[in-house]
């Protein structure tokens, strides 16, 4: 499903990929929030299979745009976040970069040329933040609910390689309250990353029957998923044509 | 003399009798913290194992008092609006005070699942938290979705409406999951 850059540390590559195979495992099924997908329910195949094709590549933090004749310009996509990195969503910077300025990039990627010729290309940068920062309470990075943790994080990055147009990246909405209040870090979609996200932690709390979470997991997850869904601004509207687009 | 060592020794006894005799309903809870430091549940980790605070989070709570006083001090220190700004971290993804706190509320979930007399103390900590405007709006959601369910399983209920949160923590909490 992925391939990893050389530049993603070991431990956080076999965490990763510890990861997808806990997804595999997944036996449940829930038709609760799976229109948010564009699915008709959630379940082991149908996350899978919506995963796989926004999906393609893995970078580490410190994976270098120079010398590959990148510019980002001065625009800064609202998906690239400040601070320590958690995850996110690198092919559609480049990608609507590239769109803007009329250039298609190609980059260097675990051994490959790739062109960035759609968001679809499905290229995705982890930093340590998603393995330290973001977790719940005492538990190790490999304990279930932060494996959890950690697929609703992908899943809500892939969201970003959805839309067309002004669409493009189905890009996050400005904050207009609380502590986030003017940070790029909220959903302008009722379909949107964050409400991915929120879909995928409610289902886990069927996932986690199976898989034996403790309350403290149950209760983070559930934490994590109202994190997720107090991003939701009020104007938020649903897009009906999440198709992706890119260089014919 | 001894009339006034008399007034001394019964006003002693009233003051020690009304100290004993607070009604429950007036327990203290936590008040707005402003005042109280930015501070966590759990020390930074250490060789992959969190440190908890001493006292909380360890073995079970031998009593009433010890529970009370746990969801206190978890009250104080539930992740606030001024402690996420100060955050140096990727907002992008969700305030790293959500998983400290998930300790302190998963404790709260197994001490009154293993005895449901504790609920009706866990129904007051669960009301403050979903009324604290200083709290993130993501917990104040979780506090208001668990003192709904738990006070279905409650032997002594609270008179509990939706209406009585702010629309915003109410929307959140009824897209959350039930407590089975």
């Amino acid at each position: 499903m992925m391939n990893l850059d050389g530049s993603v540390p070991a431990d956080q590559a076999e965490l990763l990929g510890e990861d997808i195979k806990l997804m595999e495992q997944f036996s449940f099924n829930t038709t609760t929030d799976a229109n948010i997908f564009g699915l008709s329910s959630l379940n082991r195949d149908s996350l899978i299979g919506w995963l796989s094709v926004r999906l393609g590549f893995i970078v580490g933090e410190n994976y270098q745009l120079a010398g590959s004749s990148v510019s980002l310009g001065s625009q800064k996509p609202a998906i690239f976040a400040d601070g320590i990195t958690n995850m996110d969503n690198l092919g559609a910077v480049v990608y609507i970069a590239g769109r803007d300025s009329g250039k298609l990039y190609t980059l260097s990627i675990a051994g490959q040329m790739v062109p960035i010729k759609s968001p679809r290309v499905g290229l995705f940068r982890i930093g340590e933040g998603l393995f330290n920062y973001k977790k719940i309470g005492r538990t190790a990075p490999s304990a279930i609910g932060n494996r959890l943790l950690r697929l609703s994080t992908l899943l809500h990055e892939a969201r970003h390689d959805d839309g067309n147009g002004s669409n493009t990246g189905m890009l996050h909405g400005t904050c207009t309250s609380g502590s986030l209040k003017g940070e790029s870090a909220c959903d302008k979609y009722s379909n949107g990353p964050y409400m991915i996200a929120s879909a995928f932690l409610k289902a886990c709390q069927q996932i986690c029957d199976k898989q034996g979470c403790t309350s403290e997991e149950r209760e983070g997850l559930k934490a994590y998923q109202a994190d997720a869904l107090s991003r939701l601004l009020p104007n938020a509207t649903w897009l009906s044509d999440t198709r992706p687009e890119g260089f014919k | 003399m001894k009339r006034v060592y008399l007034i001394l020794v019964v006003l002693s006894l009233i003051i020690a009798w009304r100290v004993t005799s607070i009604p429950r309903e007036s327990v203290p809870v936590a008040v707005e913290d402003t005042s109280v430091p930015p501070t966590t549940l759990f020390s930074t980790e250490q060789n992959g194992k969190a440190s908890p605070r001493k006292g909380l989070a360890e073995g079970k709570s031998e009593s009433n008092a010890d529970f009370k006083s746990f969801l206190n001090e978890t009250l104080l220190v539930l992740p606030t609006e001024a402690s996420a700004k100060e955050k140096k971290v990727d907002p992008h993804h969700g305030d790293p005070g959500i998983g400290e706190a998930s300790t302190a509320l998963g404790k709260i979930v197994d001490e009154m699942k293993e005895n449901p007399a504790l609920i009706p103390d866990g129904l007051e900590f669960y009301r403050s938290c979903a009324l604290k405007n200083s709290v993130i709006p993501a917990i104040r959601a979780l506090c208001l979705r668990n003192l709904a369910d738990w006070n279905e399983k409650s032997p002594r209920k609270l008179p509990f409406s939706w209406n009585d949160f702010p629309s915003q923590i109410q929307f959140i909490a009824k897209q959350l999951p039930v407590t089975r």
